[in-house]
Order: C-alpha cells, then structure tokens, then sequence
C-alpha cells in the first residue's frame, strides 16, 4: 500500500507543470463562448448556450466561473428581444438560468440581481412554444427554491392564471406520447413553484382564488407519481394553519369524484417512500387545519404509523420525517400517547446520540446531519410535551446528556430544540428535580439567555419559566449566575415573545418567594419598569404577566404588601388598578389579576385596606364584577369583599354587616353552582378562611 | 413487458407489443433516448451521454451530485484506457479536483481513480477492475435509473423479483403439496404433481 501511494504522488508531479498551461488554455475556452453570445448569427448563439450548458450542469466551479464572467445580463437580453425566431435561444438562455438557480443562494442573488425573474415569468404565457413555457418553469422552479428569492412578481398580470392552466396537462394540447410526457413535467413544475411560493396568508389567498384547488385535486390521479408528489406538496402549503382553505381542500371534487382526502389515503401506501412523506405531510397539515373530519381516525391509525415507519429510510425522507411528526402530535394528548405506543422514541433519541456532526459540504447527497438532528430533538420535545408517559420514555432513552451537549451545537436550530427538550421534560416536577438537576442543565440553559440568536434566547427563556419556581433545586443556582439580571435585561427587549418570556420568568421567580428574594428582584427590575410593563403597547400578553408579577410581590405577608406600597407608592398602586378595571373590563384574563392583586392587598393591615375603601370607583367595579358572567371572576371579587371584611376593628360593624348579608348570598349560589376547585386552588393567596367561620357582627 | 421498457430493449418492446397487443406504458421514442444513451457509455463515450441526458432533462445533473461525479470519474477512465494521460491530467485537475473540494465524500473514490495513473502496467493494478467494462455497466445503469426516476417511472424491472418469489414460493409448496409446478422456468411448461405435462400451458407465451 505504502508503495503505491509513492507511486501515486510520483504520477501526480507532472501536474503541477500542466497546470498553469491548462489554465490558461480553459479560460479561453469559456470566454469565447460567453463572446459568441453576442453574435448575430442565431445558430452561433445557441452552440454557445449550450456548450455553457453542458458545462455548468452540475458543476459548481463552472457556475461560479460564468457568473465571473458576467453571463448573466447577457442570458437576460435574450428575453427582451421580442423576434420569436429567437425560441430555441430563448429556451436554452432559460435552461442555463436554470442551472445557475442550482449553485446556493448566492447564485440566486445574482439571477434576481439582474432582473430575471419577470422575464422568465412572461414565458410562462400559454402563446410560447412548450419547450419554453417547461425551461422557464423549471427555471423559476429552481429559483423560488431559495427562501430569499422575491416572490412577489409572480402574483402581478396573469402569471398565476398561467400557472394554474399549466397545472392540466392537457393545457398545452399534446399530440404524442413525447409532448404528453412534457406536459405532465410542466403540470409537476407549476405545482412545485405553487408549493414554494404561499408562505403568507395573502399568498394562500391569492392562489386559491386563481383556481388552484380543483386542478391541483386533479393532478392528484394524473398517474404519474412526481407530479402526484407536487400536487400534495402544493395543497399542503395552500393549507397550512388555514382552516378555511382545509376545508375548501377536503371538499373539492376530483375528476374520478373520490374525496381528496380517500386519494391521498390511498397515496401514503405508495411504495415511493418519498410519496409516502408528502401524502403524510398534506394530511398532517389538513389535521393540524382541523379540516379532516370524519377521517380522524386514519389519523391516528395510518398517518402516526407511516411517519414512524420512515425514521427507517434513509436520505431527505428520513430527516424531513420527525418535523413532520413533531407538527402533527403538537398540543394533541391522544397523538402523542399513540406516538409513545409506537416506537419512535427509540428511534429518534437513535438520531440524537448517533448522528455524526460532519463538516458540511456542499451538496449535502446524505441529508444534512444537522437538520436531522434538530428535526428529531423537536419530534422529542413534541412527544414529552403533554404526558408523564412520553417524558418518561425521552428520559428512559437517555439522551438527556446529549440534549446537554447540544446546547452548545454550532447550529442554532439544535440549541433551540435543546430548550425545548428541557421545557417539554421539565413540566415533570418529579424529572425537574432528580434527571434534570443531575445533569446539570442550569448553567448551559443560563449560558443561552445570552446567545447571538434572538430565537435561542426566546426558547432558553420560556424553558427558564419552570426552572425559577419555588420547588425548583435550580432555583438558586440561577439566581447565583445572575439570573435577576439577566432576565431585567431581556424585560427591556424590542422582541415581543422575548419580552413576554423573561416577565413570566420572573413573575415565576417571586412566586412563594422570600421577602429578600422579592426585594432582589425589585431592586433590579424597578417599579418604575413593572408600571411600564402593566401598560405595554404591543402585547397585552405582558400586561398580564406583570399584574401577575405584581400579584406575587403582594402575596402573603404584610411587609411584602407595605413593600409594593413603598415602592410603587400608594396613589399610583391604586391608579393602576383603577385604570386597569375601568378601561380593560374586555380583557378576561387582565381584569382575574387585578383582582388578584386587590384582593392580596386586601389581606393586608388595616392601611392597606382603606386604601382600597377610600377609592369608591374600585369598590362599585368590584361590586360589579360579583356578577360578571365568568364564574371565576365573581368568586375572586367575592373573596376581595371577604378579605376586605376580616377585620379586628369591631367599630365598623354596622357597615361589616350589610356587606356580609351580600356576601353570603353571592358566596352560597357560587359555591352551589361552581366548581370548588378554583376556591380551594388559590386559597394559599387568601386569608386562612374557612368559608363557614363568616363572622357576622 | 416492463422488463423490455426499463432495460432499454426498444425493438422487442415494439415487436411483443405487436404480438400481444399490450401497448407499452410509456412512449416508446424515450425508449430509444435511453438506449443512445446508455450505448454512449457503453462505446466509452461519456461526453456525448452528459449533452444527450441534458437534452432530455437539464435537472438531472444538477441534482444527483453523485451521479454527476460518476458520468466525470468515467471521463477520466476512459481519457486513461486510451492512453491520453496529458489530457487525463489536465482533467483531473479541472474537472475532477473541484468536485473532491465540493464534497469530500467523493474523496475516496477518486483518489482511487486516480491510482489508475500510477501504473504504467494496468493489468497489475489493483484498481484495475475500473477499466473492466462492468465499470462501464455500472455508470450506464446509474444513469439509466436516474433518468426512470426522473419519468416517474420504476427502476427495477418487475420480472427478475417476480421469478424469484416463484422459484420460493414454489419451494415452499413443495413439502406441503402437490401442484402443478414449473420446473422450467424458460420454457415454461407446467407439470402436474404426476409428473405429467399439462397441456394447458397458458402462459407459454414463447411459442409462435
């Protein structure tokens, strides 16, 4: 063996003496041709396109070599000529613009760069000559593959209309078999540029009105299995989080008049694994739409197993599969207890703890390990996201170093679905305190509040939310690393989900907390920022989470009640909740925590409470709210009224006792008529009160 | 039937299509785009079946990165078979090189191409099973499929699995059963558990 590779470098020596001949010969070679594509003579033109053609076809350094030498523009004139003798110039101009759109996004810059989009566009137009309606799809085909690409000049003049009549092959009237096999490929390729460009509602929107549906529902039996594979890729996108369009899908009527939803049945047993993904996918999303109905059951019993069978393949079909699954068994207990059955928790903690990290190369022919990675922590975190089952099963597979690990992946898709491992994992009190803690997880998680991507941080911070409560062993030790801090600075983010994610972590941290914890909290955060907070412009998500916080600051023991009093001051502690039960009476979930807040304060001395009495507008609101609709509000505005009432003070009797009278009315037909869960839920936040101990003076 | 149509065996497929009267699934001209194709290789002449497949499908290529590197690693035989090793250099390192930088999963395979040149003697080369014409065989089919896929169409002919599931199944019937039995698979003939010859031989399509 030695021998031969001394051999072989021996062979390789001459090269280097070659080299700067055939460098200089090569470049001629390409230069003359990108010269002769400025010559008059038709047929010189096209030779020149296509010995570029065969040149860059799969070859990215010749690619990168054209671009260099500014082929481009020259490509784009080709359109622009309106003389029509031009066609087979047109077309292979289309199919080398095509080629390019193949070698990254880079590429693709420089395509739209020049403008070429509109004029591939116009040659979608059913007056071309097919040869160039199919170059022109498959070049915008490829194009529209890059998520950076522009697609907004696809929704101007009648290119959808074009494309939606290209989805019939019968469209272009072929005559043979030959023209009818092209037809079909160009149905295929305006299905996959369909699928590529509704990613926003409006998009969805504009498609379905153009009259995608029921040709895309036909394309669903043409037989021939890629065009069948776009077609499903295309309704699934049109669906997406779209109930309306879900619905409109299920209902439209096929050629061969099967439901859709019976052909694509029909299609996830395809033996093309590749089909079988997509038709899983389409039925995913139509599940996800609520648009499925009465097939809810083949849910279960057919598209679960097909997802989990695919772990088994290999390539693009094995990694797309966990994403999938991880969209289907989302905030759905019955999926994710049927996923738990099957075996695809072994599975995919497989991908986690045997994926090599490779270097990545260019093409990536074996699927990119890092996707696949991330695709199948995320399938996990689906899986242990509603049930002590599937926690149990993630934690069984050990994987939980790994997830550790991960944490400090160069991919920041995996150190997100890191997080949302551990947050799925940590709804486990039990698993908090023993697995968790003994991996260590607090630092690395803490370390990503800080992370250059802003979605990591999101993640790392809603997955913090459970680690601050007050059983939580890791409490402490975030708190040590400068959690406070930490979480006051990400208060202050533009982000809104951010934003919401650091308040609720703190408002968790001062839940049953210590006085010097509350204290330490404060001191950071200031009131002045909470009051900030409680009015927040963009999302009255925070505003909850704050009234929350402050909800908890005042819970319990009067110094903790006369802290909040101090710090924010009297006059202003009371504003705020006068502002917030006048103007936000519409806000279910804004109003239960004022009065939460209230009626904390309630519990307080004999100060705390006429604060709340001297204010007559925050008395009659209360008052009110004793009949508001939502039962949950009416027993917390009763327990105001009845800490309110608990005095020592045997002077104010007279007034104590026409307010009991109302009291125990209210009280009585609550409790008849509600669920006495809520009372005794919160009644560590109340007086220790025992209902019937009411003392009448 | 399917067997003719995927192998590329245009003119049987047209001849038994007459005889039986079954129409072949697909169009019989792409037949004969495949077969030119694969006869390009077949002849050594790669170059022409890279402009042929681009003709047909222009993404073929640019998505099967493997593929592309093969039809590339054929050139660079073929340049070595006949000799030429100033051009096969000059090959290796335009076209060949770039490709082991995009994707150093392809490194392996061609540093032993590669190796080729460091035998002045090919026959004691122990890379020398690159310039058997089964290596040509290889990279022709490679294509081939690609191409099916690319139709929608299947890549393995049905005839090959289905002769083997018979020979097993009957396998398994023997020890259970006697049946009418097909001894010979060529030509067909049944022969009832007596050993004696059916003379309802239906599918003894062989015969004119």
């Amino acid at each position: 063996m030695d021998q031969e590779g001394y051999l072989y470098n021996i062979a390789l020596f001459p090269l280097s003496f070659t080299f700067i001949i055939v460098e200089t010969m090569n470049s001629l070679k390409h230069n003359q041709a990108v010269d002769e594509l400025n010559s008059s003579d038709p047929a010189v033109r096209v030779k020149a396109l296509r010995f570029i053609k065969n040149n860059i076809i799969g070859n990215k350094t010749k690619k990168d070599l054209y671009i260099q030498l500014d082929v481009i523009p020259k490509l784009v004139k080709f359109f622009k000529s309106k003389d029509t003798t031009d066609s087979q110039v047109q077309i292979q101009a289309a199919i080398v613009l095509g080629s390019f759109a193949y070698g990254g996004e880079e590429n693709v810059t420089e395509i739209v760069k020049h403008d070429a989009i509109k004029p591939l566009l116009e040659c979608i137009s059913l007056k071309n000559d097919p040869r160039l309606i199919e170059a022109a799809a498959r070049a915008l085909k490829a194009i529209y593959k890059c998520p950076t690409a522009d697609k907004n000049d696809i929704f101007a003049d009648y290119h959808l209309r074009d494309l939606i009549t290209l989805l019939n092959p019968d469209a272009l009237h072929p005559k043979i078999d030959r023209e009818r096999i092209a037809s079909v490929h160009t149905a295929e390729l305006a299905a996959t540029i369909i699928a590529r460009c509704c990613d926003t509602n409006e998009q969805q929107i504009q498609i379905a009105s153009a009259g995608a549906f029921p040709a895309l529902v036909n394309l669903l039996t043409c037989g021939f299995s890629k065009a069948q594979e776009a077609a499903l890729d295309a309704l699934a996108y049109l669906c997406r989080e779209n109930p309306e369009f879900g619905k409109a899908i299920v209902e439209t009527k096929s050629e061969t008049s099967d439901s859709p939803v019976k052909i694509m049945l029909n299609l996830i047993q395809d033996k093309s694994p590749t089909m079988r993904l997509i038709a899983a996918k389409c039925l995913t999303h139509l599940s996800r739409a609520n648009a499925i109905g009465e097939y809810s059951n083949d849910i279960t019993l057919i598209v679960l197993p097909t997802l989990v069978k695919l772990l088994d393949e290999k390539g693009p079909v094995r990694e797309e599969a966990p994403h999938v699954l991880a969209y289907l068994i989302r905030d759905n207990e019955e999926l994710q207890k049927a996923a738990c059955d099957s075996d695809a928790v072994p599975k995919l903690a497989d991908f986690v703890t045997h994926v090599v990290d490779q270097e990545s190369s260019y093409y990536d022919p074996v699927g990119d390990g890092d996707k696949l990675k991330e695709n199948a922590l995320m399938a996990l975190a689906a899986i242990s996201s509603l049930t002590d089952d599937g926690r149990k099963l993630v934690v069984e597979a050990k994987i939980i170093p790994h997830i550790v690990a991960a944490m400090s992946h160069r991919s920041y898709g995996i150190r997100a679905a890191a997080c949302q491992c551990t947050r799925s994992l940590s709804r486990s009190i039990n698993i908090l305190r023993t697995s968790l803690v003994d991996a260590g997880i607090a630092t690395p998680l803490f370390k990503l509040l800080s992370d250059e991507s802003t979605d990591v941080q999101t993640t790392a911070c809603a997955t913090l939310c459970n680690l601050v409560l007050d059983f939580s062993p890791m409490k402490k030790t975030i708190m040590e690393l400068g959690g406070i801090e930490k979480l006051v600075e990400l208060v202050r983010s533009p982000d809104n989900t951010l934003r919401l994610n650091a308040i609720w972590a703190l408002k968790n941290l001062v839940y049953q907390a210590e006085s010097d914890v509350k204290e330490a909290v404060m001191k950071v955060l200031t009131y002045q920022t909470m009051e900030t907070l409680i009015s927040d412009q963009e999302i009255v998500e925070v505003q909850e989470q704050a009234l929350n916080l402050l909800r908890n600051l005042a819970c319990t023991k009067q110094i903790d009640i006369e802290e909040v009093f101090q710090g924010l001051g009297e006059d202003r502690l009371m504003n705020i909740i006068e502002n917030k039960l006048c103007w936000w009476h519409e806000n279910e979930e804004i109003i239960k925590q004022v009065l939460f807040v209230i009626n904390n304060i309630a519990t307080g001395n004999e100060r705390h409470k006429s604060a709340i009495m001297n204010r007559p507008t925050i008395l009659t609101r209360i008052l009110n709210y004793m009949g508001h609709t939502n039962p949950e509000i009416r027993v917390i505005a009763v327990w105001v009224l009845i800490n309110l009432l608990w005095t020592e003070d045997k002077s104010a009797s007279m007034y104590l006792n026409i307010l009991n009278i109302i009291i125990m009315r209210f009280l009585l037909y609550d409790l008849i008529f509600f669920n006495l869960n809520f009372i005794k839920a919160h009644k560590f936040e109340f007086k220790n009160y025992v209902i019937w101990d009411l003392k009448i003076k | 039937m399917n067997y003719f149509v995927i192998e590329g065996y245009k003119d049987a497929a047209e001849t038994f299509s007459q005889e039986c009267g079954l129409s072949p699934s697909i169009d019989v001209d792409s037949i004969q785009d495949r077969m030119n194709i694969r006869n390009a290789i077949q002849n050594g002449n790669v170059e022409e079946a890279i402009e042929r497949v681009n003709d047909l499908n222009p993404e073929i290529l640019d998505t099967n990165p493997k593929l592309y590197f093969h039809l590339q690693q054929q050139r660079l035989i073929e340049y070595i078979r006949e000799g030429k090793i100033a051009e096969a250099l000059e090959f290796a390192q335009d076209e060949l090189a770039p490709r082991g930088e995009e994707n150093p999963e392809f490194l392996e395979e061609l540093e032993r191409t590669m190796a080729l040149l460091a035998f002045d003697d090919k026959t004691v080369s122990p890379v020398r099973d690159l310039l058997h014409p089964s290596q040509r065989q290889r990279t022709a089919s490679e294509l081939n499929a690609a191409i099916l896929t690319s139709q929608s169409q299947e890549k393995d002919p049905k005839l090959p699995n289905m002769l083997k599931m018979l020979v097993w199944a009957q396998d398994e019937l023997d020890e259970k059963v006697l049946y009418p039995k097909m001894k010979n698979l060529v030509t067909a003939e049944l022969v009832d558990g007596n050993n004696n010859t059916t003379t309802n031989s239906g599918n003894n399509f062989l015969s004119t």
